[in-house]
Order: C-alpha cells, then structure tokens, then sequence
C-alpha cells in the first residue's frame, strides 16, 4: 500500500477510535483539530519537505503551534469562530498554490 | 529485518492512539473538568476565549485578580504566549462544546512527546528501539501525573526538544557532509520559536540540549558546524517570529531577571552536584514519591540499563550518540541550577523520563550485542531482548499508571451538579457584577474554588471573614456528599445569622448566594 493511502486508513482508524471512545464530541475535536491545525500545514510542507514521515510528524507538531499562534490576533477583533475557519481555509490555499509555483517550475 | 515509511507510519498511528485512549481516561470517568489550581488557570483562558468567541488581550476581572501580575513586563494580559491556550480554545470551536474537547485537546497535548521521542529515536537508532522508548513513556508516571495536576502547557513543551535536536542533527549531518540541507535550520528555528511560545522553561532545556549539541560536534569534528549566513538568517526567522506576541517574550526576560529563587539554601554546595536531586523548601504540596525513581519511572533494577546506555554511548560517541549525551547533560545541568541557587529545579525532573526510556532500550540492545552470535542471529536477539524487557516494563509499569488515570479526581474532588448548576447562574447573573468578590464557605479545597470561579467567570475566594464580603456562597454540596452534618450544622448557623441582614441572590437545594 502506498504512503498516502495508509495514511488516510490510519486517519479512519483515528477518527473511528475517537468515536468509539470518546464519543461524537471526541470525534468532532480530534477530526476537526486535525482538519483545522494540521492538514493546512501538511499541504504547505508538501512543498518543502520531501520525506514522508517527516511532513506528517513537522505539520502535526507545527500546526499545533503555529496555526494557533495565526489565529489569535484576528480572533482579537472578529470572531474567534470565524477566524478559526478562515486561517485554515488561506493556508490550505497558500499549500495548494506554492504546490502549483513548484511543479510549474 | 528491514522496515519501511509505512512500518513507522502504523507505529506512529498506534502511539497517537494509546496517547487518544489512555490519556484521555479521566475524561471518560466523568466529564466534569479535573486538576489543581493551575490547571483551573489555564482551562479559564481557553474557556473564557470561547464562552466570549473572542481571543483575549487583556485578563477579565476574575483571571486578573489572582494572575495580572504574573506578566511582568505588562500586567493585566496574557502571562503566557497565547498559542497553547488558543490551540485549547480551536480544539472547543471545532467540538462544539467548552469542557470535554479542552480536555481531549490537552491530552494530546500533553502526550505529544511520545510522537517526538519515537521520531528522533526512529531516524537515529531505528524502529524497535524508538518504539519500545515510546511506548513506554506512554506510561511514564510523572508525565501523567504532572498533566492531570495542571502544569499543562509545561507538559506540551518539552515535546519540542527532542524534534529540535532531530533537525539540528539532519543539519549537521549534511553540512558536515558538504550536501547542506538549509531547510531543517528553517524548521529548526520554528520549532524553537513554538518551543518558547508554550513554555519557556522547556525552551531553556531545548536551548541546552542544542547548545551541548553543536559544543561535542564541534570538539568531535574539530571544525564549526554550521553555515554562519544560514545561521544569522534563521535567528532573525526565530525573532520574527517570537516578535508576534511582544508582551510575553518580553515577560520571559522581565521574569528571569526579577527571579525571586536567587539566594536558595544549597546555592554552591559541592555535595549537590553528586546528587541527582535533592528536594527544595518552596515544594511544598508536591508529594514525596515524585522524587521517587521507582515510583516515577521504572523498578529499580532498570536504572542498571540506564547506566549501560550512558556507558554505550560514551565509549562509541557517534554523532547520534552524542546527541543523546548532550540531552542528557543538558538535563543534569537544568536539575542543578540549584547550585547557582537559581531555578525551580524540581519543575525540571519532568523531563527526565523521556531520556531515561531510550537509554535503558540503547542499554539493552547494546548489552546484547556484546553477546557473540553469529550476524543474523545476532540482530534477531536484540529485536527479541528489546520486546522481552519491553513487556517486562509494561508489566511493571503500566497498571500503575493506568490506575492513575482511570481514577484521577474521584468524585468528590471534581465540581459537582450543585456546584456547575451554580457556575451557570454565576456566569450569566446581572445580579453579581463581573468585577464582584464572592466569599465560596463551605469550601473543602483550594482548587474546588477557583473551578467554581474558573467556571462561573467571578473572583471566588474560598477563605476570609464574612463581613469583608458584599457576596456569600453558602454552599453545602460537598459536605452532604461526604456526610459531615457536623459542618453542615455549623454553617446553617453562620447562614442564619447573615439572613435579617441579607437578600437572597441564588438559591438550590444545597447552594445560596447573599448579597450582603
């Protein structure tokens, strides 16, 4: 089985066990921490760091970091909700267009 | 045996998920929030950002009356950078509610160090011995504890050293091997940067790790190891970027130079530096068996293969070797700041299980390799003595813990309906102004208190005299629970004498409040 696909089977299994123990709640928060926090950062390192692993452990680790870190000063002034959404949204697209400047080049 | 990415991918996955079960067991025991007074203190800043669906500059009243000088560059705001508690509050947006995902996200959090000793150890040392370090410190006793006390941001921290010393190394190796790989001193220098976003004090031991580091490398290699350009432009990268949240950087130096610990007893005795701790006097309610090797980390016997390891990998000093070394002399020196009478050393030990796993692994791996055997064998019986000592350490560790957690916070220490019920009136009474003082009798800790006033947004006290107050709680919830009509008759008294005098404000079957 290919990297990626294991990946995406392990995230199931993480979603599925966070269901089963902690219910609809743990599986809303562990789903939506990684959708929110670490997904957008593994799209950005897609670009820069080439070794599998590397990119899954470096977006967790900077995302639960950063991603936060970008948010509170919007989260000042509008709300916190919103801003939470939008970060994610702009670093998703942010990944996908430094891909595209990549594989132009 | 060979293993591949995907290997260390299901071994990744089976960690996150002993991180996801285990420790999140007090939470599946009851979902009322649990921990000490710290930890009342940083589930309010998560909570509060988003009861208020705003992030918070400056502290509420009832934050602000116990911690708005604990930033001592600017008083009244954040004493923390805001990102741990920011992360806590987006882990409450994306599960819909305040109490249960802060705390899932916290477990996680505190956890993570598992993921980051696993991944260095991995590239390092290979996958059993990185997954027997890691699943082991699964069930470190002192990481669990400290976690389910509070000290949570401190607990998330020290997850960075390990990935820091990752890239500094990948660096270093390929600087040294003329094929520089700039891009690790890039994601060094942002580790670093999250590193002193969530807690300073584990910033100082990433700093010291990192420092010791490049100090063997240099001294091994007899050359400097790092491109002087890249260097001068990730420590602007790192400025940058610590520069977001000016008021509490600047409060991490404001506060090293105001430490108060200066002038500790032991400050320049000899003796201490051949000690591995010695307990301090401001300890006070941390119990004995913290200092405790076998009751923290493992039976006694194994400390035999933690002296191995050490042993292992001074004789060999590879770079990886000298890696752990200076992780390891980094933690000696921080657990002996005492010695320059400086420090809250004891907050330090914390830090030792996560090295202490992987040298007894190295030990037992290296003891086995002493054996003549022939080559295939040889490598089968180190994979098998890695998973013999393994399962013997969980035998021996595991039940422990997992008790621990299963039963942190039983009943009676957590808030009860009567109490969470009266947290709800509290928080959104116009009846007792925000900016309120409100005496809690009948109070039987410290820490049930300030979860009353973490989670009814007022300044709750839980001690004073009675006529200093313009609010009374009289609160008999706990008392009825533990059957101690004793004091329950006591404070019917106190309450009847109040009653002429007073209005009634809030009232339950075991709770009031006055307004006096």
């Amino acid at each position: 089985m290919k990297f990626r696909q294991l990946l995406l089977v392990c995230l199931v299994v993480v979603a599925l066990v966070s269901l089963l123990t902690l219910g609809v709640v743990g599986l809303r928060t562990v789903v939506g921490m990684l959708l929110v926090l670490v997904v957008p950062v593994y799209f950005i390192l897609s670009s820069f760091v080439s070794d599998d692993l590397e990119r899954v452990v470096f977006s967790l680790f900077l995302g639960v970091g950063l991603v936060p870190a970008l948010i509170y000063w919007p989260a000042t002034v509008v709300s916190l909700k919103i801003t939470v959404v939008v970060v994610a949204l702009v670093l998703v697209a942010i990944g996908f267009w430094l891909k595209k400047k990549r594989s132009k080049s | 045996m060979k293993f591949t990415k995907q290997h260390d991918l299901i071994a990744l996955t089976l960690l996150f998920l002993g991180m996801l079960v285990l420790w999140t067991l007090p939470l599946q025991s009851s979902v009322a929030p649990y921990g000490e007074v710290d930890a009342a203190s940083h589930y309010a800043i998560a909570e509060f950002s988003y009861a208020q669906d705003r992030a918070m500059s400056d502290l509420p009243n009832f934050i602000d009356r116990r911690y708005g000088g604990d930033n001592k560059y600017k008083p009244h705001t954040l004493w923390y950078p805001p990102p741990f508690h920011m992360g806590l509050a987006v882990g409450s947006v994306v599960g819909g509610s305040a109490d249960v995902p802060i705390y899932i996200m916290n477990s996680l959090f505190g956890s993570l160090i598992v993921l980051s000793v696993f991944f260095l150890l991995r590239r390092l040392y290979g996958l059993p011995i990185a997954f027997a370090s890691a699943l082991l410190l699964l069930f470190s006793m002192r990481d669990i504890l400290i976690t389910i006390w509070g000290q949570w941001p401190e607990r998330m921290g020290f997850a960075y050293l390990p990935l820091v010393l990752y890239c500094a190394y990948l660096y270093i190796e390929s600087f040294l091997a003329r094929e520089e790989k700039p891009r690790y001193l890039v994601l060094m220098s942002l580790l670093l940067a999250v590193n002193l976003f969530i807690h300073p004090m584990d910033f100082f031991h990433t700093l010291g790790a990192l420092g010791l580091f490049t100090i063997f490398i240099v001294l091994k290699e007899r050359k400097w190891c790092f491109n002087t350009k890249h260097l001068s432009l990730v420590i602007l990268l790192f400025v940058l970027v610590v520069s977001i949240f000016p008021t509490q950087t600047l409060n991490v130096f404001a506060r090293l130079g105001s430490d108060s610990s200066l002038d500790q007893p032991g400050k320049g005795e000899i003796g201490r530096l051949f000690h591995w701790f010695e307990a301090q006097d401001d300890n006070n309610g941390v119990p004995a068996s913290y200092y405790s090797y076998s009751e923290m980390i493992a039976p006694a016997w194994t400390m035999v293969f933690v002296w191995l390891g050490v042993l292992a990998l001074g004789l060999r000093r590879n770079r990886k070797d000298l890696l752990l070394l200076a992780w390891l002399v980094s933690l000696y020196v921080m657990i002996h700041l005492d010695f320059l009478g400086m420090g809250r050393v004891h907050r330090s030990l914390s830090g030792t299980a996560h090295i202490f796993y992987p040298l007894m692994v190295i030990g037992v791996w290296q003891l086995i390799s002493f054996i003549p055997l022939k080559r295939d064998v040889k490598s089968l019986a180190k994979l098998g003595g890695v998973v013999v000592f393994t399962v013997l350490m969980l035998i021996s560790i595991a039940p422990s813990s997992i008790t621990t957690l299963k039963d942190a916070y039983p009943s009676i220490s957590r808030v009860n309906e009567d109490q969470i019920t009266l947290t709800r009136y509290l928080k959104a009474s116009s009846s007792v102004p925000e900016d309120a003082t409100l005496l809690h009798v009948g109070s039987i800790s410290l820490a049930k208190t300030r979860w009353i006033r973490t989670m009814g947004h007022r300044y709750v006290k839980d001690k004073g005299e009675l006529s200093d107050y313009s609010y009374v709680i009289f609160d008999y919830s706990d008392f009825a629970r533990i059957g101690r009509q004793d004091l329950i008759d006591n404070m019917i008294a106190v309450e009847q004498s109040l009653q002429n005098s007073s209005s009634v404000l809030y009232s339950s079957s075991n709770v009031r409040v006055y307004k006096t």
